[in-house]
């Protein structure tokens, strides 16, 4: 994650034509689609600009972690994770009966295990999670074009495969809500959080005898220019993404989620070169035969994607920062392909990414999501040791 | 490899992406409101203990409670 204040004049061009994308898109949306999808579509654009001006990733700072004891980015993705709690618990558990909304449940099992654990390998090895591989690919980042790519064709093969995978063992979906009652397992949740977010915190004194701050204020001065061009400190990341799901699931009726959509472009793209992904368990019924059968834009989380690529590249724009100049080695090439392909076949695994299992699900109170969070930070653990073996990384203890 | 040719190579992903959805949109059907609306806010709507769609038998798409459809493999 960056701190320094962005100094690159903007892109006024890539400004000018993305501006004039979101404004047609949503348009064109709210003319031809029914119901509130031009919303989900600016949602979308606002999780982009938040995502890229704040730079949240999971990737990096889980490695940074692992690497150094560095503790900042997973504090804050836990800070997230008690905002979203907190925003998230109430309306699920109907204090508010007039929003209808639903909980991102899903099976504890074996499924979730090592999908989760396939995810955070790819994590490592493809640059990105679910959402840093689009907002960086919004950046124009052209190795995290690779492994979107890849990230479709894992989640495309995830699909076909999924229904063996349910066929192992497994205990079936567990809300605390519905277990506890809604500020029971709220409490529960936050003294949980808490206790993981003082452990990172007590490990990165110990390492360095310091915490390094989640920043949250800027000079007066700067406040127009940074909330514009960026670069936000990681507290305004992280009130905006939580902000901006509790948006979604007041008007997508779910928490927000990503990597459904990959599966299903990959089985579009399937469809369209002569396949016949209408075959397969996964695609031939239910909301996934719906959807593969209507247009993409029906898809809420598939609009939402396209919004978030949008809203990084009118981000990166505005922060001069939009395709960046880099070097494609071959490693990175073979990473971002091999990388791409694990986290898309353990995101349909595993019932969604960091996003829609570990911060929808752990938000929704489902037990899946906890689970999640343990077996992609050990797949994180193998995935940074991989880095090592791979020589991408110097060995543990040695500054990069 | 340069700033200029980056930018070539996503803006040329990201317009064959618009062609690849327009072409998608106007081939495909739109959904009826009442269902797409149904499905999508019930789409993991799942009581606690209750059969999962798929949990057995891979199917994605199977009625649950309150007679909608529900299912985590939308997520």
């Amino acid at each position: 994650m960056q701190s320094a204040t962005s100094s690159r004049p903007a892109d006024q061009h890539a400004v000018l034509t993305v501006s004039l994308a979101v404004l047609g898109i949503s348009l064109f949306v709210q003319q031809s689609i029914t119901g509130l999808q031009y919303l989900a579509f600016l949602i979308g654009v606002g999780l982009g600009i938040t995502l890229m001006h704040a730079a949240f990733g999971f990737s990096g700072s889980w490695r940074s972690f692992i690497r150094e004891r560095d503790g900042k980015g997973i504090r804050a993705q836990l800070l997230l994770l008690g905002i979203t709690s907190l925003l998230f618990f109430p309306v699920l558990g109907q204090v508010f009966p007039s929003i209808q909304s639903g909980a991102a449940l899903a099976p504890v099992g074996t499924s979730v295990v090592v999908g989760a654990f396939l995810f955070g390998i790819g994590m490592q090895l493809g640059g990105g999670c679910g959402s840093g591989t689009l907002y960086t690919m919004g950046q124009g980042q052209v190795d995290m074009l690779i492994t979107l790519t890849f990230f479709i064709i894992g989640a495309t093969l995830g699909t076909a495969h999924l229904h063996w995978w349910l066929s192992l063992p497994g205990y079936g979906s567990v809300s605390v809500i519905k277990h506890f009652g809604w500020w029971q397992a709220l409490l529960l949740q936050l003294i949980m959080l808490a206790s993981l977010y003082g452990l990172v915190r007590l490990l990165e004194i110990r390492r360095h005898g310091r915490i390094n701050p989640v920043e949250w204020q800027i000079p007066k001065p700067e406040i127009t220019q940074r909330l514009i061009h960026g670069q936000w400190p990681l507290w305004w990341g992280v009130l905006g993404l939580a902000v901006l799901n509790l948006a979604t699931l007041i008007v997508a009726g779910y928490p927000w989620s990503i990597t459904y959509a990959f599966g299903l472009w990959g089985a579009k793209l399937w469809a369209a070169v002569g396949g016949d992904p209408g075959s397969w368990v996964y695609w031939s019924s239910g909301y996934p035969e719906q959807s593969l059968n209507s247009s993409v834009l029906a898809d809420t989380t598939s609009v939402m994607d396209f919004g978030i690529i949008l809203g990084a590249l009118l981000a990166a724009a505005l922060a001069g920062k939009f395709a960046p100049a880099m070097k494609l080695t071959r490693t990175r090439v073979l990473t971002a392909v091999t990388g791409g392909l694990l986290l898309g076949y353990g995101a349909r695994l595993g019932f969604g990414c960091n996003i829609g299992a570990l911060v929808g699900g752990i938000a929704s109170g489902s037990l899946h999501g906890w689970l999640w969070m343990v077996a992609g930070f050990c797949g994180g653990i193998a995935g940074v040791q991989l880095r090592i073996w791979l020589r991408i990384d110097k060995p543990m203890g040695i500054q990069q | 490899m340069k700033r200029k040719q980056t930018r070539i190579i996503v803006g040329t992903a990201i317009s064959a992406a618009a062609i690849a959805v327009a072409i998608d949109h106007t081939r495909q059907r739109l959904p009826e409101p009442g269902k797409q609306l149904a499905s999508q806010e019930a789409v993991i709507i799942i009581d606690e203990g209750e059969e999962l769609p798929g949990e057995n038998n891979g199917d994605c798409g199977k009625s649950v409670s309150h007679g909608r459809r529900a299912s985590p493999c939308s997520l």
